[in-house]
């Protein structure tokens, strides 16, 4: 029972947060800069500017907000794995910018940032516009690091062995390579090292592609080439599979034991009981999906596009359709503009993700360098609520408050109706982003309501998200 | 007891959108008949509250109705106090589709799919062991005490009191307890049931009797049964 409490208690405070973090730094009708216009310039139309600019304009209606944004339409990456196996398609993960426009009075210049003068603080465009800004907000999103990994370039991703991790021609092609794999086939999906965006979402996918499979090509298989051991819902996801796809528990893979339940936020005691309730099935034959760990040599080092065969640190693996999600860095802009640093992501002061290498310039979202806060939409949703009113603050001369943040990711076993979730609330602790000790994830003898209704919830978030993002 | 994570669900819960999943598609079943309605609810099984809090704590319910069903939020009903055939009977009119109003109430009939009729019955009997909770009443509101007491023969509205009680308790069979409801969920329903939009109510009397009533109205009611904590 007190448990329970304590977790509604926790829903409360949550609720609380929200309201109260934006009534106290007030949220009104009137604006606190009558007369004296600034102008807050944000680039990038993704989760973190689109929330950012949003949110900022509903602190304050007097400050203007211009987003310059190089596409004309938005293409969500969350849930976009869902278009690989036409349970969606592309129509249905593009995003308007009309509704920002409208109701907040956002104005975009749709045009290609070439440079800022931090100095003079400028932003400068292809098209030749100069946009004078007050604060700047960054949101670039992410790039990859082809070059980690020998015989693979943009040219082969976009060609062969695709990443799709920005949606875009890459999700069609992926989807048409699984639609024309051979019966029997083989995929391959590699999955680069910490960090990079949307860390259940390679599993998400792989779990999509296997249902598919089952679906339309029973005797094909999915092989997972992993850099890691362990993976944010790993404890839930690997459940699933031992349920759904007859895949069998790695030795090597250590979460089903006491300490790493507590790991995810569980006690000992409820560990215990969890892990007396739940025994994975031993399958006698190989399932449709195996994973190969990082432990095991799964790091993918080369590839061969030619051969179609993908080389890790312990083999070698043909594959019929390739998915390589490379090794991740910030966006091209962060990179170019020398916002990040020689780890390849963005060094920012916790409180207002505020650049510590140039001032006055925030960076939001998968860019930024957020400590134990992962590379998600709703962290980055979450990462520009907060930063809009730190904003407000500083432009009004005051000292940014002590933020909260939180984030949930959602995560689809594979089939549409079994769904999980990692969910948490952020402070800063020490300078750094710290977890909140609580339970994240789904204990694993959940019952199949509390597993159907994380899918549920999971296509009620797309859209909810969506909503609270950019409209 | 277990401590799960709950869902981080503000925005879930404000514009919930739920897509239609397999296995939901089944036909809706026919309108109860007085008779129909009778055999069902003369064939529930005898409830088990211990069983049925269980059920309450490993299905999510707590996350929306409260630990024990007071709804903590503005956005779903309360619980605690209900008559045992009331929420029988609405877990029986999810699952059958009789009771689909809006977009929440899919969340409810995806919930109802796992459920047996012992189940209900069990969470049934959990909620109805639990004391009602105290209402608001007429104080300074003398539009709901009127319609409450002595409703309007002009309209044809029948006193709220006859079926529900005057303490809000509830009556015979289905007939609802509203003392302690949530307002907004009481103004939500009646609305619902006014536009027919919600039509699981049997011989369709509460659509007959929210016909005439006005929003002002159906905002007094709300507050006169709601709890005095919530105003």
């Amino acid at each position: 029972m007190n448990n329970t409490v304590n977790a509604l208690e926790r829903r409360h405070f949550l609720k609380l947060l929200g309201a109260s973090a934006l009534a106290g730094a007030g949220i009104s009708g009137k604006s606190a800069f009558a007369g004296t216009q600034p102008h807050v310039v944000v680039i990038g139309g993704g989760v973190g500017g689109a929330t950012f600019a949003k949110y900022l304009k509903l602190a304050d209606k007097g400050i203007k907000v211009t987003i310059v944004e190089k596409e004309r339409q938005y293409l969500r990456p969350y849930g976009s794995s869902e278009v690989i196996t036409g349970h969606l398609t592309m129509q249905d993960i593009t995003i308007s910018y009309d509704a920002l426009q409208k109701n907040y009075g956002i104005e975009f210049v749709f045009d290609t940032v070439t440079g800022i003068d931090f100095e003079g603080k400028v932003v400068k465009t292809a098209g030749g516009v100069n946009l004078s800004y007050d604060r700047l907000v960054v949101s670039p999103g992410i790039s990859f690091n082809y070059a980690a990994i020998e015989g693979h370039s943009e040219e082969v991703a976009n060609t062969v062995m695709p990443h799709a991790w920005i949606p875009g021609k890459q999700t069609e092609l992926l989807a048409k390579q699984l639609k024309e794999l051979p019966k029997g086939g083989t995929v391959l999906l590699s999955v680069p090292q910490n960090p990079y965006r949307c860390p259940p979402g390679p599993y998400e996918r792989a779990g999509l592609i296997a249902q598919y499979l089952k679906e339309h090509n029973p005797t094909a298989k999915v092989i997972i080439l992993d850099a890691k051991d362990g993976f944010t819902t790993d404890l839930t996801m690997l459940q699933a599979w031992n349920r759904l796809y007859g895949f069998n528990i790695p030795e090597g893979f250590k979460g089903y034991s006491v300490e790493g339940l507590k790991a995810a936020g569980f006690t000992e005691d409820e560990a215990k009981r969890q892990l007396a309730a739940w025994k994975p099935i031993k399958h006698d034959k190989p399932g449709m999906i195996e994973w190969v760990m990082g432990s095991q040599g799964g790091r993918v080092i080369k590839v061969d596009p030619s051969t179609k065969t993908v080389y890790t640190e312990s083999g070698e693996y043909k594959g019929d359709m390739i998915n390589i999600i490379p090794p991740l860095k910030a966006g091209k802009l962060a990179l170019d503009t020398g916002l990040a640093d020689s780890t390849g992501w963005c060094p920012v002061d916790r409180k207002a993700f505020e650049s510590t290498l140039h001032k006055g310039v925030h960076v939001l979202g998968d860019s930024s360098i957020a400590d134990v806060m992962p590379k998600s939409g709703y962290s980055a949703n979450s990462q520009a609520k907060v930063c809009a009113l730190q904003v407000k603050a500083l432009l009004a001369g005051q000292e940014p408050a002590e933020p909260v943040w939180q984030n949930t990711c959602y995560a689809l076993a594979g089939n549409q109706t079994y769904g999980q979730f990692v969910a948490d609330v952020f402070r800063i602790k020490d300078g750094k982003i710290a977890r909140m000790a609580n339970p994240r994830y789904l204990p694993l003898d959940a019952t199949p309501v509390q597993n159907s209704l994380a899918a549920l919830y999971t296509h009620a978030w797309m859209k909810t998200f969506t909503d609270d993002c950019f409209a | 007891m277990r401590k799960t994570p709950l869902i981080l669900g503000g925005m879930l819960a404000a514009t919930l959108s739920l897509p239609v999943l397999a296995g939901e598609h089944q036909a809706k079943a026919e309108p109860w008949s007085p008779a129909t309605l009778m055999q069902a609810l003369q064939s529930m099984p005898k409830g088990d509250a211990a069983r049925g809090q269980k059920l309450h704590e490993g299905q999510f319910c707590a996350s929306c109705h409260g630990t024990k069903g007071e709804s903590t939020t503005a956005n779903w009903p309360s619980l605690v106090g209900q008559r045992a055939e009331y929420t029988y009977k609405m877990l029986l009119d999810y699952k059958s589709h009789r009771r689909a109003e809006d977009e929440r109430g899919q969340l409810m009939t995806h919930v109802a799919q796992f459920l047996s009729e012992q189940d209900m019955a069990d969470l049934a009997a959990f909620y109805a062991g639990q004391a009602l909770p105290a209402m608001h009443g007429g104080k300074d509101n003398a539009v709901a005490e009127k319609l409450v007491r002595q409703g309007d023969p002009t309209r044809l509205v029948t006193p709220c009191a006859a079926c529900h009680g005057l303490q809000g308790q509830g009556g015979v069979n289905e007939t609802p307890a509203l003392a302690g409801m949530t307002p907004e969920y009481f103004e939500r329903t009646m609305k619902l049931y006014r536009d027919g939009q919600r039509h699981n109510d049997s011989m369709q009397a509460m659509r007959a009797f929210a016909k005439p009533l006005t929003d002002a109205e159906i905002s007094a009611l709300a507050r006169y049964y709601a709890s005095p904590a919530s105003h």
